[in-house]
């Protein structure tokens, strides 16, 4: 029996649903907004939103920024029981996070400025303005959700996390239809759907707050207190002023790649719809927004598929699982790139009927859309590739290779390819639009041709997943089912497969044994469900690396210790001895055990 | 898994040969519990054992106790490296009388 996908195959599958839900609550939150927008004020609002989005990005930046490092920083020290120095993270992340909100608020009577200088002050001036005004208000509360959206889901409540998500969405779809269609405040209706959406549900964390899961807890003490009652006080509030500097530090440091996501996304967009306002006009400024939004659309439908690799990708190859790394790859791709496959022929058969969706529903800016829609949609497939490889390469520990990825995908090469094709297109008397974009289609392929080139130029002779090719270890993979007779062949073929690659027989016997003592306290005590199992075996140059996944009942042999009487013996513990180290993870449902032994030389 | 019986008076010896695993080593088990009554001592010879896991292990002390149960001798004889191996991983080679390929009893 050869190694097969079983587990793998179901693990996808239970990860795969609650995945798309949460990516779909997200984006169809943001997809159904710009509709609304669409529908009820107009094509011009909806591009008065689109371009707005810039400064709400910015205001978003200290939030995200400390809220993904902060929590992903906090996360590592609970886990490596600091909870002082958890707590710490969380309370300057937060305060610095709130405090650059209150200043983004005071940022708001800047507002007619920053519309003009978004708008270049065009007949989208008015509406930008009120939107950028509310949103800059609002950001006190939009600093303290981002907060609580990271640390939440990181701090054991990852259900209350989703719900906050999902709660603040519908309230924010629910009052923006009440406010835009009920009320005269136009876009600033949309921004303030938004504040308050973000800000009711957050009634959704008193269930948090009052978890007894909770681990993290606001601290006052870190920037020190204003009662010096001792003459060492000033030293001491020296110290925890250092420590709070220290807590930012890790908090920001760890936030680096999400705050050059967020400038790079920024930069996009403020260069691309600085163009498009201003050279193409604000009819293609729509037709931009619904592109953008069919771009979320693709996110929606398969930003859960891909997000699976990071969730089981990153696990399975820290275990140098390749073959399940291949399936897990196979799969994602076979999936994803099927459903990309229906939705680009509903895009591109029907492109009226997506654009009407927005609010654009006749005339020559149909018309335009359709035709635009037709030429964008053809990034897609590049889009989906390269969005791959963006997680990919992330969860298989090239984060450089990830890192060029996002930063040509998402700024450095639609930028200037947007300015060349523009430019181009109105000395060749070309459409405007459509040359824009086909400079979104250039960017993605772009994008995956650079990326390839690289890797080629840095990988030489590595395929596209980057793994170790099979000449380099010696890997004995195979899936057994859990039985008896497959605990009394795997061994055999163990000790067989160790002595062709001149192992020691001492180590290969040994290994053989451990290996059976591994399989058969699974078959005897895993459980009804534990029917399949994962042999993988990796000889490298100084050492054994024996890995078994089983679908049994949680065990963590490492934890194993049984009261043994002078003539009593435990598989476990004969294990034990044998190994020069023992590994245990309970990862996506499944008990992953890692062996280790030295590989010791054959004597001749 | 083959296991052959020499007996010289009150004295037993089991050849064993081949793999003592999980699934064949019961049959150690049943051979041992075959012994006649009188059987007052008992070598297992492992010269031809390739292999033991725990499971084999079991079957050579619950043979220990069953002689030390009635006062009678027991040793494991004619053991290759690999063999050993397990049993001083256990502790076993200091707790029974087990001997190597090289050792002969006395």
């Amino acid at each position: 029996m050869e190694r097969n996908e079983k587990l793998i195959k179901t693990k996808l599958w239970q990860y795969l649903l609650p995945s798309i839900m949460m990516t779909a609550a997200l984006q169809l939150g943001n997809i159904v907004d710009t509709m609304l927008v669409g529908n009820i004020l107009g094509a011009d609002a909806m591009s008065a939103v689109k371009v707005g989005m810039t400064v709400d990005h910015i205001m978003e930046i200290p939030g995200y920024v400390l809220g993904v490092g902060g929590s992903v920083a906090a996360g590592i020290l609970l886990g490596k029981r600091k909870r002082d120095e958890a707590n710490r993270v969380f309370s300057v992340t937060l305060t610095v996070s709130v405090l650059c909100g209150i200043l983004f608020a005071l940022l708001s009577v800047t507002s007619p400025m920053l519309a003009k200088a978004l708008t270049g002050g065009g007949s989208l001036l008015r509406d930008v303005e009120r939107f950028v005004f509310v949103t800059l208000l609002g950001a006190p509360v939009i600093s303290l959700a981002l907060q609580f959206m990271s640390y939440v889901a990181v701090d054991n409540n990852p259900s209350v996390a989703s719900a906050y998500v999902i709660v603040s969405n519908v309230i924010n779809l629910a009052l923006d239809y009440l406010i835009l269609k009920f009320t005269a405040l136009g876009t600033a209706g949309a921004a303030l759907s938004t504040v308050l959406g973000y800000g009711i549900a957050m009634l959704v964390l008193i269930r948090y707050l009052r978890s007894p899961k909770r681990m993290l807890r606001y601290v006052m003490s870190f920037g020190g207190g204003k009662d010096r009652k001792h003459p060492g006080e000033d030293a001491k509030q020296g110290r925890r002023e250092g420590q709070a500097a220290g807590a930012f530090v890790l908090a920001f440091s760890t936030g680096v790649p999400t705050l050059l996501y967020m400038i790079f996304l920024t930069l996009k967009d403020l260069g691309l719809n600085t163009m498009i306002v201003r050279l193409i006009g604000n009819d293609a400024m729509a037709v931009y927004t619904v592109c953008t939004n069919v771009v979320l659309l693709v996110e929606l439908l398969v930003g859960g598929i891909i997000g699976t690799i990071a969730s089981i990708g990153g696990v399975i190859y820290g275990e140098k699982d390749y073959f399940g790394i291949r399936s897990l790859v196979k799969h994602v791709l076979l999936y994803s790139y099927a459903v990309l496959a229906v939705l680009l022929v509903i895009l591109l058969v029907f492109p009226e009927a997506v654009v009407a969706l927005f609010g654009i529903t006749g005339g020559a800016l149909l018309e335009m859309a359709a035709a635009a829609l037709r030429i964008f949609v053809c990034s897609l497939p590049f889009y989906l590739l390269n969005k791959f490889m963006t997680t990919y390469y992330q969860s298989t520990e090239k984060t450089k290779l990830s890192g060029i990825v996002t930063s040509l995908q998402t700024c450095v090469a639609i930028l200037p390819l947007a300015v060349v094709f523009l430019f181009a297109a109105r000395a060749a008397g070309l459409d405007l639009l459509n040359a824009l974009m086909a400079a979104f289609v250039f960017s993605e392929i772009l994008t995956a041709v650079t990326v390839c080139i690289y890797r080629k130029m840095k990988y030489k002779g590595q395929g596209f997943l980057l793994l170790p090719k099979r000449e380099e270890e010696a890997v004995y993979d195979i899936s057994v089912v859990a039985d008896l007779e497959e605990a009394e062949r795997v061994p055999r073929e163990i000790m067989e497969f160790c002595q062709a690659h001149q192992v020691d027989a001492g180590r290969a016997n040994l290994l053989a044994v451990a290996a059976e003592e591994m399989l058969v306290n699974i078959i005897r005590y895993g459980g009804k469900k534990a029917d399949t199992i994962d042999i993988n075996l990796c000889i490298t140059e100084d050492t054994l690396l024996f890995r078994l996944r089983d679908n049994g009942v949680p065990f963590d042999p490492t934890d194993y210790s049984a009261d043994t009487g002078e003539y009593e013996i435990h598989g476990i513990e004969v294990v034990k001895n044998i190994t020069d180290r023992m590994q245990y993870m309970r990862v996506l449902d499944l008990n992953h055990t890692v062996i280790e032994m030295k590989r010791g030389c054959r004597e001749s | 898994m083959t296991i052959t019986m020499k007996t010289e008076g009150t004295a037993a010896t089991l050849h064993v040969e081949g793999w003592l695993d999980t699934q064949s080593s019961p049959d150690l088990g049943k051979a041992v519990k075959a012994l006649p009554e009188e059987t007052a001592a008992l070598i297992l010879d492992f010269k031809k054992l390739e292999y033991i896991s725990s499971s084999g292990l079991r079957e050579v002390v619950a043979a220990y106790k069953k002689m030390k149960d009635k006062n009678g001798t027991f040793s494991v004889i004619h053991v290759g490296n690999e063999v050993m191996d397990v049993f001083r991983l256990t502790g076993f080679d200091k707790k029974l009388d087990i001997r190597s390929a090289g050792e002969v009893i006395r």
